[in-house]
This record gives C-alpha cells, structure tokens and sequence, in this order.
C-alpha cells in the first residue's frame, strides 16, 4: 500500500485483555501532520489503542500500519514513534538534558551531533537554562516540556501523547493546548493525542475520534463532530447536551416533526435513514438557547413555557437549570452582553426558544 | 532524632515545645550495651593479653597477637574468606536479581505467595538445612545419583568438603537477603520508565544497563551488603561442607577458642575479622553507592 498521505492505518484491529474487548475492529486512518486526537471516557480502549501504535502490546488481530511499513512484531525500538507518557515518565537519575539525549544516544548517534541537538529541542520548549536540573527539581509543566521535548528532539514519524495535559491544573492546561497546538504545527510531525477531556480535544486537534467500549463511534473535525453527533453518546460526551425522546410524525423534504409526550411538536433537521414513525432523540447544545419574557414566536420554530429552577451568574453568560413541562431538566447558557435586567432568577416563567436548524435528530 | 517525641505524657497534656527525652530508647540501648558492648569491649581487652599455659588468660599487655596474624598460614585463610564472600555475593546477585525481577512484575497477588516461597527456608533450622545439603552433596549423596541415573557422569563427583560445597551452602543460605532488598528496589520500580526507555530505541539490554539497574542500586547495595558480611564471617556451612581443609575465618577464631584454647588469638582475629568486615563495606558504598543513597 502506498502510504503517501497517510501517516497511520488502523485496520480491523482487536485487542482482547482477558475476556473484555479493549479494542473491538477498529479502523483509523490519520493523516500526515495532522493533529488527531482519540477522544473516550476511562474504558474506551482509547489507551490500549495508544499502546498498540507504540508496540507494548500487539493486536489479536488486523493490521497496524505506521509510514508505509506495517508494525507486526516490530517492537517499540524500532518504531518510528515517540510516547508522551501521562505521568511524563522521566528518568530520575538523568538530568534534563541527559534524559532529552537519550533517545539519539540509543540510537548510536555521534555526541557531535547529539549536544546541538538537544539544545535545539531544549529551546524549542523554552527549557535550555535548566538543562542540567533533575527532573524531581522541575515544576509539572517544566517536566511535561521535558518529555515532549525528550520525544520530539528524536523526530519521530509519529508523536504519541498519551492525557498529555491530564496532570496539569486548569490554567496550565488551557496555555498548554495553545503551545501544543503551535508546536505541532511548527515541527509538523503527526501527533496523536488520547484524551478523556472533550474540549481539549476539540481545541488542539484537526480532526478526532470518537471510541466507545472499544468501538470507533464517530471520526471528524471538530466542527463535525460537535455541530452533527453521530449519536446520543457522542452528543452527550462531546459536551452538556439537552435532548427529548419523541417519535418522528412526518418529514417534508429536509424538515421533520417530532412529537414529545408533554411538549407537543417539535421541529428538527431530518437525517437519512430516519423515517416516520422512528423513535428518535433531538438534541439541542445549552448555548443555542433563547429565552424570553415574550411568549410570541420571533421566527423562532420552537417555543414552549419553562420554569427557570437555577441561575448561575458566570461572567460572560448566565447558566440556567430549566424545567421542562415534561419535568425534565435541561441546560441553557445565554450571553450577559444585554445587562441584568434581561436576566431571569429561580422560579421565574420564561419562554424557551429554538430555531430548527439548530437541533440535531439523532435515531435512537 | 530529638524532634521525634517517644515519652508519653497525660493525653490532654499540650505539646511541649522542649523535645522531651526518648524513654523508649532505654531497653534496647540498655540490652545493646549491656549484651553487645560490654562483650565487645572484653574481648578487645582480652585481644592484648596472653594465653596462660594452660588455656588461661594472663593479664600482660602485648601485641604479639595481632602481629602473629601475618603469618601466611592466617592471612591465606582471611584471604579464602573474603574470596568466597566475594564470589558469594556475585553469584547471589546475578541469581537473585532476575528473580527479584520476577516476583516485582508478577500480578499483586502472586507477589505475596512467591515472597513466602523465598523465606520458607527460614522455617527450618540453618543447622538442619546445612546436613542436608551434605547428604545432598556427599559422594553417594543425591546430586551424585542423579547425576549417574542421568548418564552425566560416570564415577561420582568429590563435592562435599571441597570449597565448591561451601560456596553452593552459602549462596544457598544468604540468596534471600539478596532477593528482599532487591524485590523492594525492583517494586518501586516505575514500570513505565522500563516503557520510556524502550521507546525511546534502547534494546532491552539498554534499558537493564541505563534505567533498571541504575535505579535498583540501593537494593543492590543492601543486598551485596547483606550477604557479603555474613558470608566474610560464616561458621557452620564452612565447618560442615568444607571440612577441615576449608577453613574460613569464623572457623579460624572458633579453632582458637574452643580447639587451641587461646583466647587472646581469637580475639585478636575477631577483631581483625571485623575491621576487615568494616573496610569492605566502606569501601564498597563510597564507590558505588554514596551517590545513589542520597
């Protein structure tokens, strides 16, 4: 197979840990310089399948196929990949400039080329004054620096980062993803990050992957994946999603009527494979929301009387806990941009508002 | 050691400021000083007085004991010792540590059980499992039949009473000091620097040489220790595996006491013994181990 374009070709692959399924016939292609994240809850096989690119383990089955070559029984050392690992796993007893070179050193690069090659990749995380520090001497964020820079200054085919910002707090985390991002697009190498953090994943990467109990639900953009959910799982893990149960009542074109028990008709986008009399889920994501004090429709399709249970003030936007005259709950985010006096408290009646192009139908 | 607040005083009573006096301390010290370094002391002052004719101690200051000690006859003796202890202390360590390895990366519950394995000898006399290794080693002893049922050999091997029977009792013997220390070295072993390691192109010797052994040397300093100090000054396996022709210098200083009755002699030898013992072990930690205890 030609593996232009393609950096990395999954095929059919399974992976079995005892008697449960890590990784049931997964398929992936990622392509080259592309920053591809594996997005899933604790479970999803989302590490194993990280773990099967490096070579600690080995597929039961299919093909693992990274730069053309495929990676049956070729072990970690001889792969043309580099791991982040979650807890950086940096070797105690070498400085950070020992553990950066030791990657070239096992290759048998000549020092010569070695100590300008560290310090290219110390500098290029801002790290060249404390190359001679032990690791224990640095904070979580210098260390996290270190093993990328301890992978990168290898020039892998392939980066593989496995919760790369998991153990760092949320300041950290959010200036990381940005130099993450930047530093991908600098070096250019393929980076493929496994995370349990949707929004994470859906800042940094070009396009991600969905996996469910070892599954691959959905593979797309960002954008993809967020504005059109393959499924409710998608939907509820990829953000705060409100949805209703109903069953599809007719469709016209691209439109459908869904009716809700408790609700009355709501209209949606129809999806192929949908027909009438489908049980279905509509979901709709909290800031696509309107609410008012007017009960007239505004050109909005969707309107319905709620009862405000909760307002949290957050700066930016208020959230609110709505209840439905079904007695659901559902959550609503709306800008603060019009001043208080638009804003609603606890146990006022509002009107909930929605456009239908804004719900996403999803078969259930 | 003074911040460590030992005595107890009335429950409800606040802290003191003042480290109170360690009161805890006081029966083990006492038993130390009274069992050990009173003892001790003894035999230091009996190492400079003379043998009475009859096997008495006569209180004249001297030195003689000490320099007599560098007859070849002694030093080749105290020479055999520390080879043996030596060669012990290598052998236990090359045995011991894939074992050790072992039993760290075994699944949580089969650590427990494969422990137990190491120390089960510990159940039994050292006394009773040195006569059974000599029925093991003997001329008609089992490893000598096995070895002529199997065809191997075809007259049975001379085993016992050479120093090959006294190196097998003594690996056998101190091989769990070796393995404790370092199962709990090898445990807190990150197993994914060993992943790192790999990944980052070393072959798996590599990654034994420039991660694991480094960060294991503690337990390997313990464990050398562990072994080589009891090996220097073993008695009973010398005794019964090597005989008469394979003395060591615990054998040396018992010969002195009970066998020659001189006392001073044999003090004068404990006492060289354990500089020895001393040395060795100073020696051994400045080199290899100074900077990784820290």
């Amino acid at each position: 197979m030609d593996g232009n374009g393609n950096s990395v070709e999954l095929r059919e692959v399974t992976k079995r840990h005892g008697a449960t399924v890590a990784v049931d016939r997964l398929s992936l292609t990622i392509r080259k310089g592309e920053f591809f994240s594996i997005l899933g809850p604790s479970g999803s096989g989302k590490t194993s399948t990280l773990r099967l690119l490096a070579g600690f383990e080995q597929p039961d089955s299919g093909e693992i196929i990274i730069e053309g070559r495929h990676m049956e029984g070729v072990p970690p050392n001889r792969r043309p990949v580099n791991l982040v690992f979650q807890n950086y796993a940096l070797f105690p007893h070498m400085t950070v400039a020992g553990n950066v070179a030791f990657g070239l050193e096992m290759k048998g690069l000549p020092q010569a080329e070695i100590g300008p090659r560290v310090t290219e990749a110390l500098e290029m995380v801002r790290l060249a004054a404390k190359q001679d520090r032990l690791p224990a001497q640095l904070s979580g964020g210098e260390q996290q620096r270190v093993a990328l820079a301890r992978a990168l200054v290898n020039r892998p085919a392939v980066l593989l980062l496995d919760e790369p910002l998991g153990a760092l707090d949320k300041q950290l985390r959010l200036e990381m993803e940005v130099e993450l991002k930047a530093l991908q697009e600098r070096v250019g190498i393929t980076f493929v990050c496994v995370t349990h953090d949707q929004e994470e994943a859906l800042t940094m990467s070009d396009r991600l992957a969905v996996l469910h109990q070892g599954r691959l639900l959905q593979v797309g953009t960002p954008e993809d994946i967020y504005q059109v959910p393959a499924s409710a799982f998608v939907a509820n893990f990829i953000g705060v999603s409100n949805s209703l149960c109903g069953r599809v009542e007719g469709i016209v074109g691209q439109h459908a009527t869904v009716v809700v028990d408790g609700i009355g008709v709501i209209h949606a986008p129809a999806v192929p494979g949908v027909a009438a009399g489908a049980p279905v889920l509509v979901t709709i994501r909290p800031e696509r929301l309107h609410l008012s004090r007017d009960q007239a429709p505004d050109g909005y399709q969707n309107h319905f009387a709620v009862r405000v249970a909760k307002a949290i003030y957050a700066g930016n936007e208020t959230q609110y806990l709505l209840t439905l005259p079904n007695n659901q709950t559902w959550k609503a985010r709306i800008p603060n941009a019009d001043g208080a006096a638009k804003r609603f408290h606890a146990g006022e009646s509002a009107y909930l508002k929605w456009r239908t192009a804004e719900a996403v139908l999803l078969p259930e | 050691m003074t911040d460590i607040r030992l005595g107890g005083g009335p429950a409800d009573a606040p802290p003191k400021p003042t480290p109170s006096f360690p009161w805890l301390v006081i029966p083990p010290a006492g038993v130390l000083i009274v069992l050990f370094g009173v003892p001790l002391l003894l035999v230091l002052a009996v190492s400079f007085a003379s043998r009475g004719t009859y096997g008495g101690i006569e209180w004249a200051l001297t030195v003689t004991n000490y320099t007599s000690i560098a007859d070849p006859l002694y030093l080749r003796i105290f020479w055999r010792s520390l080879w043996l202890a030596a060669v012990t202390t290598a052998i236990c360590l090359v045995m011991g540590f894939p074992l050790a390895y072992v039993i760290a990366r075994a699944p949580r519950r089969w650590q427990g059980v494969l422990l137990f394995l190491v120390i089960i000898p510990f159940w039994t006399n050292f006394l009773v499992r040195t006569y059974a290794w000599m029925f093991i080693l003997r001329t008609e002893g089992l490893l000598n039949q096995a070895l002529l049922a199997l065809g191997l050999i075809h007259e049975p091997l001379n085993l016992l009473f050479t120093d090959w029977a006294v190196l097998i009792g003594l690996v056998y013997g101190y091989l769990p000091f070796m393995v404790l220390p370092l199962y709990a070295a090898l445990e807190r072993l990150d197993r994914s620097l060993v992943e790192a390691a790999w990944d980052l192109y070393a072959k798996p010797a590599q990654v034994f040489t420039r991660v694991v052994l480094p960060l294991s040397k503690p337990g390997v300093i313990a464990g050398c220790v562990l072994v080589f100090i009891p090996s220097l000054g073993a008695y009973v396996t010398p005794d019964l595996l090597g005989g008469a022709r394979t003395m060591m210098g615990g054998n040396l200083i018992q010969h002195q006491y009970l066998g020659v009755r001189d006392w001073p002699f044999g003090s004068s030898l404990s006492f060289v013994l354990m500089a020895g013992v001393l040395a060795a072990v100073l020696y051994y930690l400045r080199a290899g181990g100074a900077r990784s205890l820290t």
